[in-house]
């Protein structure tokens, strides 16, 4: 007989509660592929060191990032009865110091702390959530990021994890669907289609039927649903078996890279802890709901995040798109009726069944609810990742939240959604919120949330050269309009850079790119000239410069004398 | 059994425990390719004979998918990442820099061009034997390579 729910959650709040009250000292290191590269494995290695020689008796865990990547490596001590303290740039070398002053000697260290978290505040040190970084913050998808051990079933589920699948199992599908369906949640991989709406093909579909979670993230300043499944893999997790549940799915398909080892390790860990509490599988909770989750870690190909490209790819093939009809709602995965969503939708999908569709149509605005999960990188000074709500305005975002630039100039403009994505110009993106629409319009959609801010120190013809480069790498080479006319611009855009452009070569980049528009077979051939006309229409001035003085202003492109090419 | 009797048997093995496997061809070979950290040039062949695909339907995946090194790789490598946010931090000097050490016999590593590893926050990035690195300079670079030998 299988363990009810209020077992399950009996058992996880008591292992959560004596977690939390040994009464020992508790040392979080916030520990993702990111902070990883900053040295937090060493990090962690130094605190343990250091507990042993002092003889320290503490708890050290590994928790997920809070995004913070700008301050990593990320430390937390709790001691008994006081505030979190959030430590920033912690090394192996300020450590020892940091936990004999704090643990040992009770100076909490103003100096590296960047801030507290929960009740309670400690003299000299601010309060995070008033830290500019995270006052517009709204955390949905990340709502445990950095408060539980990612992949740990019985922290996630003392945080009310795995409730919302309880309650969903006992209500009407098609009740499920609405209740998801209210709160407009439009696709957060870029194509913005809500939802529930895609849902409604696969509800009378046949068995078996599939669900594809899309993962490959490969654009070049992405990395959200990377941290979602490195982070919270369960929140992800139990989107998908609400989902699943909701649609009648019988397997559903993690699609993630296998490069992104810790997302990798995390997700399977989680998905075992699943197995073992009977919370996927056969008869879920006792209920004759059935279904299946696998971790496919697979072969990198920018191309697999291409919806019909990705069925192949799980299907173990070359990752080419196919064209449609037939949609994959009819003919998917083996040939079977598959639904496709990204990872960061469906992560959505368990607040929103908590709290109400009403409640996450209030957060953000009447044509874009809830949140965005944004990845901030480039030339910013708080880069990271950090989940605002939609509408707020992006001179916010970029100069309070952001800090402004690295390098201390001024912002010239944003690059949006990736290299399928576009960009503009600061002074046209100051005044407006962050929304699909006005953005889109601009050419500079918001996408997966990806945004590279660019300082003047970066050159707009280098970057969108280096940006078409990456599109024309991953292009399947299906068919012929992307295949060749993505390698054409990057050619045309390197004549620019050289300085054996002429002015006719502008125009020849925005027929070529509408060429790829009307022509190619899937989003990447369609969409990767969006960057280089979108770059054109803002930037004209700085293109015009490279051809007619020859100069590079932002002094990246060295050789405009037309002697020597140089391929960056 | 020499050295390559014995990863060819491995390979095998591999190749049959994934035989019954839904999309067997990717997943296996993507298994064999982080097992050994190449792809063997053998693998096509077995492959083809115990999964049964064509050989250029193998090929065909194995060079689609950045994964996969095809042949025995060196002892050291040097990953660089090439894309947007890692390009305007300054990747293309981290880049030049490795690559000129490179060329120095008394270094034994080769440096590689690779795709986004979504570690965009600490562009540049370079991964020292698939250990990453952020905030990369040309200097904190050629001083990682030094390690090597």
């Amino acid at each position: 007989m299988p363990e009810t729910f209020t077992e399950i959650k009996r058992t996880a709040d008591a292992t959560w509660n004596e977690w939390v009250n040994n009464g020992s000292p508790r040392i979080f290191v916030q520990t993702n592929a990111d902070s990883m590269a900053s040295g937090a494995i060493e990090v962690k290695e130094a605190i343990q060191d250091t507990l042993d020689k002092q003889k320290i008796s503490a708890d050290v865990t590994v928790v997920g990032s809070q995004g913070m990547a700008f301050a990593e490596v990320v430390v937390d001590i709790i001691k008994p009865d006081k505030p979190r303290i959030t430590y920033g740039n912690v090394t192996p070398e300020n450590v020892p110091g940091l936990i004999v002053d704090y643990i040992v000697k009770d100076d909490p260290r103003p100096d590296l702390a960047l801030g507290t978290q929960g009740e309670g505040e400690i003299d000299g040190i601010p309060l995070l959530k008033d830290h500019p970084f995270w006052k517009l913050q709204y955390p949905i998808v990340t709502r445990n990021f950095g408060h539980i051990e990612p992949g740990n079933l019985n922290h996630y589920i003392a945080q009310g994890g795995y409730s919302m699948l309880n309650r969903a199992l006992e209500m009407e599908r098609e009740d499920v669907r609405k209740e998801i369906e209210s709160s407009v949640l439009r696709g957060r991989g870029g194509a913005l289609f809500p939802a529930a709406t895609k849902w409604n093909f696969m509800m009378n579909a046949p068995h078996p039927k599939y669900l594809a979670v899309n993962g490959e993230e490969g654009d070049a300043g992405a990395f959200t649903d990377k941290a979602i499944a490195e982070n919270d893999p369960h929140t992800l997790l139990e989107g998908i078996l609400i989902s699943a549940y909701t649609m009648g799915i019988d397997k559903s398909f993690v699609h993630i890279r296998a490069e992104y080892l810790v997302a990798v390790e995390r997700l399977r860990r989680a998905v075992h802890e699943l197995e073992e509490a009977n919370l996927v599988g056969e008869n879920i909770l006792g209920t004759d709901f059935s279904t299946e989750i696998e971790i496919e870690a697979t072969g990198h190909a920018y191309i697999c995040g291409e919806e019909t490209a990705l069925m192949d790819s799980v299907e173990g093939k070359r990752g080419t798109p196919r064209p449609r009809p037939p949609f994959p709602a009819a003919y998917g995965i083996f040939g079977r009726p598959t639904n496709i969503n990204n990872v960061k939708t469906l992560s959505y999908v368990p607040a929103i069944f908590e709290h109400g569709g009403e409640w996450f149509k209030s957060i953000g605005v009447e044509a874009a609810t809830g949140t965005m999960f944004l990845s901030l990188s480039g030339d910013v000074k708080h880069s990271g990742f950090a989940e605002v709500p939609l509408g707020v305005s992006l001179r916010e975002v970029v100069e309070d939240m952001c800090g402004g630039t690295k390098s201390g100039t001024s912002f010239k403009g944003i690059q949006t959604g990736g290299p399928l994505g576009g960009g503009a110009d600061w002074d046209s993106l100051k005044d407006l919120p962050l929304e699909f629409d006005p953005l889109n319009g601009l050419g500079a959609p918001v996408g997966s949330g990806g945004m590279m801010m660019l300082g003047q120190g970066t050159c707009i013809v280098d970057l969108t050269h280096n940006l078409m480069q990456f599109n024309a790498a991953e292009s399947c080479g299906k068919c012929f309009p992307c295949r060749k006319g993505t390698g054409h611009i990057v050619r045309t855009i390197n004549r620019v850079m050289t300085g054996l452009g002429k002015m006719e070569d502008l125009d020849e980049i925005v027929y070529m790119g509408d060429t790829m528009r009307d022509g190619s077979l899937c989003g990447l051939g369609q969409l990767a000239p969006r960057i280089t006309t979108a770059m054109l229409r803002h930037f004209r001035s700085e293109w015009e410069s490279h051809l007619v003085d020859k100069t590079c202003p932002a002094g990246v492109c060295g050789n405009l004398d037309g002697q020597e090419i140089t391929f960056s | 059994m020499t050295e390559e009797d014995v990863t060819r048997k491995r390979v095998r093995e591999i190749l049959t425990e994934f035989k019954d496997h839904q999309g067997a061809l990717l997943i296996a070979l993507l298994h064999i390719q982080y097992e050994l950290g190449y792809t063997p040039e053998f693998a096509v062949e077995d492959a083809s004979a115990i999964l049964g695909f064509s050989q250029p339907e193998v090929w065909g995946v194995l060079s689609f998918y950045s994964d996969f090194k095809i042949g025995k790789q060196g002892d050291h490598f040097i990953d660089i990442c090439v894309d947007g946010p890692c390009h305007i931090g300054g990747a293309p000097g981290v880049r030049r820099a490795l690559e000129e050490a490179a060329l120095d016999e008394s270094n034994k590593f080769e440096v590689r061009a690779i795709s986004c590893p979504g570690i965009c926050a600490k562009a540049p990035v370079v991964a020292v034997n698939m250990r990453y690195h952020g905030d990369m300079t040309p200097d904190k670079a050629l001083e990682l390579a030094a390690k090597l030998d």
